[in-house]
């Protein structure tokens, strides 16, 4: 059993939405945010897919109101994801299946002004 | 905008005009993005600033009348401040960002406050404005993820800071109901836009008539136009002059001469700044040495048949 190793970004906004700690671990005081995680691979009948990665996001990552993110089982409508270069309605959507060195990127357009 | 006038050869003459409306930490992230845009684009830059302008910046209002209906005056005071650029530049035409999603949640607003004179124009893709400067909104049929997806894969140059007083904005919950729509019926925003230009006023509903401010000379629907008026009652001491009903009488209750309370500033009248706008876009045509009669070239028609010019090749 593998672990998958990825790569997240998070701009436009999306970065305000991490936890202070883990954009200071970063490096990261203002602006575009890059991290890699390491997630495990799970069975067949339960992939570790792009909804898995979320759920991961949403309890670990995402500092105060974690529905900001992430709400009944939905990803707030406003944040656009990009999975290796493609808008994920291209892939599969929350279905797609992770594959190792897999690059998600998260945009905010949930701004004002 | 620059990317078609050079691909299709418009002809046309692009300037960027940005407000500065003295927001910390908002204004000052994006005016930086915008004079990297300058140079990225090799386009002539004004910026006009709330202060110069009205002598109030945004943050000196929200500290005078506090943290709601911020949106009203920075709206107003945006709307008077593009036109009175506009006018210093000289411009025939203010094409401004607008996406789909702008139109839609406008249109959601002024649906959930009745404001029925806005409905109706809304939707226009053109506007004539204080017709002088013609105002459009190319992007109107855009959808906001189609833009950033666009500057993503272009890795455009842009800002994206909240503004600081947005969190109280009245516009977010039209967002945030527009935004659930999208994720069910995408095409929601589209039709919301087609179901805004489909209404029409009945015609023995009384609707505002275009009038002159008798203070700045501004196109406005009452005597004085909302500007003057905002900046009366923050002058006055009633920051909500303009806002609530009730602030009119305790305008009429303050003595005769009121003290001015902030640092205002003599605002140019409007019918100066057409004045020398007019006399800017004379000498443009005078001077101009590529007008012909062809009726389908963009010049004016002046008479000139000249073969050697721009236009004529």
């Amino acid at each position: 059993m593998e672990d998958l190793n990825i790569t997240l970004k998070f701009s436009s906004g999306a970065e305000l939405m991490i936890k202070d700690e883990i954009r200071f671990e970063a490096g990261v005081k203002t602006g575009d945010l890059e991290l890699t995680r390491t997630l495990p691979v799970k069975t067949n009948d339960n992939p570790t897919n792009v909804k898995v990665l979320l759920e991961y996001i949403c309890a670990n990552l995402i500092k105060d109101k974690p529905e900001s993110f992430y709400q009944e089982e939905k990803l707030r409508p406003g944040i656009l994801v990009i999975i290796n270069g493609s808008d994920w309605e291209v892939e599969d959507g929350p279905e797609y299946k992770l594959q190792n060195n897999d690059v998600i990127e998260f945009i905010s357009t949930l701004h004002g002004g | 905008m620059k990317t078609l006038n050079e691909r299709y050869d418009y002809g046309l003459d692009l300037f960027l005009l940005s407000i500065d409306e003295g927001i910390a930490g908002y204004r000052d992230d994006s005016l930086e993005t915008v004079k990297r845009n300058k140079d990225q684009y090799s386009l002539p830059l004004l910026i006009v600033s709330y202060e110069q302008l009205y002598g109030w910046s945004m943050d000196s209002i929200v500290e005078t009348v506090g943290r709601k209906n911020n949106c009203t005056f920075c709206g107003v005071f945006r709307r008077q401040a593009l036109d009175r650029g506009a006018l210093m530049l000289d411009l025939d035409h203010i094409v401004t960002g607008h996406n789909a999603d702008d139109v839609a949640e406008t249109i959601l607003m002024n649906i959930f406050r009745g404001d029925l004179p806005r409905l109706g124009r809304c939707t226009d893709i053109a506007t004539a404005g204080d017709g002088y400067t013609v105002r459009s909104k190319p992007f109107k049929y855009a959808y906001e993820k189609e833009i950033v997806m666009y500057a993503y894969f272009k890795r455009l140059d842009y800002f994206s800071t909240e503004c600081t007083y947005s969190p109280n904005a009245y516009r977010g919950y039209a967002r945030e109901f527009l935004k659930d729509l999208e994720a069910v019926r995408p095409s929601a925003i589209l039709d919301i836009i087609h179901s805004g230009e489909a209404m029409r006023v009945a015609h023995d509903v009384q609707m505002p008539v275009a009038a002159q401010c008798e203070r700045c000379g501004y196109i406005s629907s009452n005597a004085v136009c909302k500007a003057c008026t905002l900046l009366e009652g923050l002058e006055r001491g009633v920051p909500k002059l303009g806002i609530a009903r009730s602030a009119k009488a305790d305008l009429q209750a303050l003595p005769v001469v009121a003290k001015n309370r902030g640092a205002s500033v003599q605002r140019v009248h409007f019918d100066k700044l057409w004045e020398n706008a007019k006399r800017m876009r004379e000498e443009r045509i005078a001077n101009a040495d590529s007008w012909c009669n062809k009726p389908s070239c963009v010049c004016v028609d002046q008479n000139n048949t000249e073969s050697s010019h721009a236009c004529m090749q």
